[in-house]
């Protein structure tokens, strides 16, 4: 019954776009150049037939597409590779155990434990070439951006202790699940979420003299809680309120050993947690709470104003780079009057008339599936690809900072030696499929990696030089234009 | 200038010197170090004599094992090497950002601006300093550092010994660059010009490992070849659990940082200012998990010519203490930036900051 009306409005959408792109004329409808430029600021790359697809549909119902949940059986099909992504986390511990005990005498032992070591990582790294994959091979291309931004946003990395191995991925799971819901869902599951506890310590967050012996508060997550993940500095907190979200937050822990439920998921120990009153940002939290008040207080942060205007502009940023005040406030005026629907806030980000202020550099990880969706898309999830982004200063997964890669300059003198040096290796990936499909011109390569400057003065005979498609691919990754997005 | 010339300029520059000639002998090369994740500065320089900051301190307490440096203050025993080189450097005491935010980011974000916003401190001087050529300012880190953000040029390269690219791909991203109005294809053509420059350097000029102390090895290495400006920088110190004494977290850093600063130091031979910070402290006592958490004022260390050695700042005690939790900060960071920029002739890049009195002859 609901498929109906839901579909009518892109049906009307796509005869208006078919009239407009082809003219009056009989065949496939044809995208200008401007298409080609939205699709590159809000996808991770414009693969062939994408512009197409896009002027068949209508911007507005692309966008409603590409943010509504689909299958994608490709992509499923591919990420079956990987057997750890559907494990949970208690299977994968058991499966890739850490090795412990006493360092072993003999060279063989050493080599041995050192290989159980890398074992032990082994979701670690299927999680990695999985996001690679995602990223190049998914339909819903905006959909994953908002995910690989929320999964920015809320950085976990997935080194810190040999037990993320196990715990990270429920991390990208309640992400997955929640980017384009509403924020409060969002920031409660990631409050929620082992990885996430562990990572700024909050396991380790007790009642002062409480009944957890010599443990006693551990104000790292509730700083980076205020700080990074909710309202930021310009909201004016205070050390007593660092110090009181840290309270509230007491007891908030994580399941290890099966005796108290589903190893890796959330547990409030009450024993541990601080029944005092408390007072954040002007708002009291009376005696006697507990887990409850936690849940007030992501109710405080989650719709506070500095957090709206916060998120607001970051959002902007990672698609626009360096976003108008005007578009800002558009968006936030979205977030208020829809209480934080991130479906709603990014359609008025990706609708806006300034979405295309700004020239945003483009990531090590936007920079190759750029490469590899132009291409085909090619298939490029391998932990040779992981380990090429490492190189390139991105950790597919998390970096070690809570901020993330936020604010992190990605065309700097040294990166930019390093992505030419790096193009060899993406060009000669590329270059088997470029040159089955007959792309070996440097216009044809043009058209197909950079066809938002389609018909650009200069850009082929700049690329020129090579006759190999793996050596033109390799030069118009290189190009100023095609750092940015 | 235009960018034809300017590339010309540097085009001949590659045949007759491979690095930028110092323009003043009396102008000494100088190196920022930034240790970011905030170091325990009363672990690094404990008070030898206050008995109830030492109980505050409980088991993170390090006076007892701590080398001395004055009467009343001590230096941790990772720091073995360095209480050497202190024999002729300044211990700064009581060292952070002007407020007591505690957050990482914007602290080390003031540090490195020096009090000022928009660009970096370490900008300002290579500007300053009439430095033009990007390898006279080079930044041995990952990623360009908030220090040197401006319009001076500078070089960021994580590991000079790796040759990343061979003539024949620096002439074509030469070519892929050329004609750009892109800021970035600026810097493209000014890094591989610089990395060109380095390749022309005899075989075994750096250090080719890719630890931690190598850059510091490797700094050495790029002001003997004429580069006057560098940044360098150490993380891990955010020590919130498990800190210890001398085993644990925190002594494992201090003996990174120790070699790290030997290797410089003594290559350095006194020849070159070097400046370590770190963007604030942490609480006088421990925390729930064997740690501490963010606090305010901590210890810096400033080396090289006309250096006044010896201990600088008022000692922490128990009894006079910022949020009755952390040490105050008696000299921020941009204050001792002006000191230095007062020194070295830079004129004020710090927006007025009054500097530290003291630290140089």
């Amino acid at each position: 019954m609901r498929r109906l009306p839901r579909h009518l409005p892109a049906i009307l959408v796509l005869l208006g776009a078919g009239v407009l792109a082809r003219g009056g004329r009989a065949d496939a409808p044809v995208g200008t150049p401007a298409d080609a430029a939205f699709l590159t600021r809000v996808t991770y790359g414009v693969a062939p037939g994408d512009v197409e697809h896009l002027v068949r549909r209508g911007r507005a119902a692309w966008v409603a597409e590409q943010l509504a949940p689909a299958p994608d059986p490709q992509l499923d099909r591919t990420l079956g590779r990987w057997p750890t992504l559907g494990m949970r986390p208690g299977e994968l511990r058991d499966a890739y155990p850490y090795p412990r005990g006493p360092r072993p005498e003999d060279s063989m032992g050493r080599t041995m434990r050192r290989e159980a070591r890398q074992s032990q990582r082994t979701p670690l790294d299927e999680r990695s070439a999985a996001r690679v994959a995602r990223t190049v091979l998914a339909k819903a291309q905006l959909r994953e951006r908002v995910v690989g931004f929320w999964l920015d946003h809320f950085n976990v990395y997935p080194r810190k202790t040999p037990a993320m191995a196990w715990l990270w991925g429920t991390h990208e799971e309640v992400v997955r699940a929640h980017a384009l819901g509403r924020f409060r869902d969002l920031l409660g599951a990631v409050a929620h979420n082992p990885a996430m506890l562990v990572y700024l310590d909050n396991t380790r967050n007790a009642a002062e003299d409480g009944e957890a012996g010599e443990r006693g508060l551990n104000e790292n997550y509730a700083r980076e809680l205020l700080e990074l993940h909710t309202v930021g500095v310009e909201a004016g907190y205070t050390q007593d309120d660092v110090r009181d979200v840290a309270r509230i937050l007491t007891g908030w822990g994580v399941v290890i050993d099966e005796d108290r439920g589903e190893p890796g998921s959330f547990r409030f120990r009450s024993q541990w947690h601080d029944r005092g009153a408390k007072r954040v940002l002007g708002v009291d939290f009376p005696p006697g709470g507990l887990e409850d008040e936690g849940e007030r207080l992501l109710d405080l942060l989650a719709r506070h104003p500095a957090t709206v205007r916060r998120l607001s502009a970051r959002l902007c940023r990672a698609f626009v780079g360096t976003p108008t005040p005007e578009m800002v406030g558009r968006v936030e005026e979205v977030w208020r009057s829809t209480d934080g629907d991130l479906t709603r806030v990014v359609e008025a980000i990706v609708s806006d008339p300034e979405l295309m202020h700004g020239a945003p550099a483009r990531s090590p990880l936007e920079w190759v599936a750029a490469a590899a969706r132009a291409a085909g898309p090619v298939d490029v999830a391998d932990p040779t690809t992981v380990q090429l982004l490492e190189d390139m200063g991105q950790s597919v997964l998390g970096t070690l900072p809570p901020t993330g890669y936020d604010d992190v300059d990605w065309l700097s003198s040294d990166a930019l030696v390093r992505r030419a040096q790096a193009a060899e290796r993406v060009g000669e990936w590329l270059g088997p499929t470029l040159s089955r499909d007959g792309v070996d011109t440097p216009e044809e390569i043009v058209a197909r990696f950079l066809p938002a400057h389609a018909g650009q003065a200069g850009l082929a005979e700049r690329i020129g030089g090579s006759t190999w498609s793996s050596g033109l691919a390799a030069h118009v990754i290189s190009t100023p234009e095609f750092q940015r997005r | 200038m235009n960018r034809r010339t300017f590339l010309a300029g540097l085009a001949a520059g590659v045949a007759l010197a491979p690095l930028p000639a110092r323009a003043a002998a009396t102008r000494a090369p100088l190196v920022l170090v930034v240790l970011r994740g905030a170091m325990d500065g009363l672990s690094v320089a404990p008070p030898l004599g206050d008995a109830s900051l030492r109980a505050l301190r409980g088991g993170l307490d390090t006076a007892g094992v701590a080398l001395p440096v004055t009467p009343g203050l001590g230096l941790h025993p990772a720091l073995a090497r360095t209480h050497r080189h202190l024999e002729a450097g300044a211990l700064l005491l009581g060292v952070g950002p002007t407020v007591a935010g505690r957050s990482h980011f914007e602290a080390q974000d003031e540090l490195e601006r020096g009090g000022l916003r928009g660009t970096g401190w370490l900008s300002r001087v290579a500007s300053a300093r009439g430095l033009t050529d990007p390898l006279a300012t080079v930044a041995l880190t990952p990623t360009l550092p908030v220090a040197l953000g401006g319009p001076a040029p500078a070089l960021c390269i994580e590991h000079p010994g790796e040759r990343t690219l061979d003539d024949a791909g620096i002439a074509t991203a030469r070519r892929l660059y050329a004609g750009s109005t892109d800021p970035a294809a600026q810097r493209a053509l000014a890094g591989l010009d610089a990395l060109e420059r380095l390749s022309r350097l005899p075989a075994g000029t750096f250090d080719p490992k890719r630890d931690e102390v190598a850059a510091f090895r490797n700094a050495v290495r790029l002001v003997e070849q004429g580069t006057e400006l560098v940044f360098l920088e150490l993380g891990s110190w955010d020590t919130h659990v498990r800190q210890g004494t001398t085993d644990g977290l925190l002594p494992r850093r201090l003996a990174v940082l120790d070699e790290s600063l030997d290797a410089l130091l003594t290559g350095l031979g006194g020849r070159a200012h070097v400046l370590v910070l770190t963007e604030f402290g942490r609480t006088v006592g421990p925390n729930g998990s064997s740690g501490t958490d963010h606090g305010h004022g901590s210890v810096g260390f400033l080396f090289g010519p006309g250096v006044v050695a010896g201990v600088h700042g008022p000692t922490p005690r128990a009894d006079v203490l910022h949020d009755q939790r952390d040490v105050p900060v008696t000299a921020t960071h941009a204050q001792v930036l002006a000191a230095l920029d007062r020194a070295l002739g830079h004129g004020d890049l710090t927006g007025g900051a009054v500097p530290v009195p003291g630290l140089f002859a």
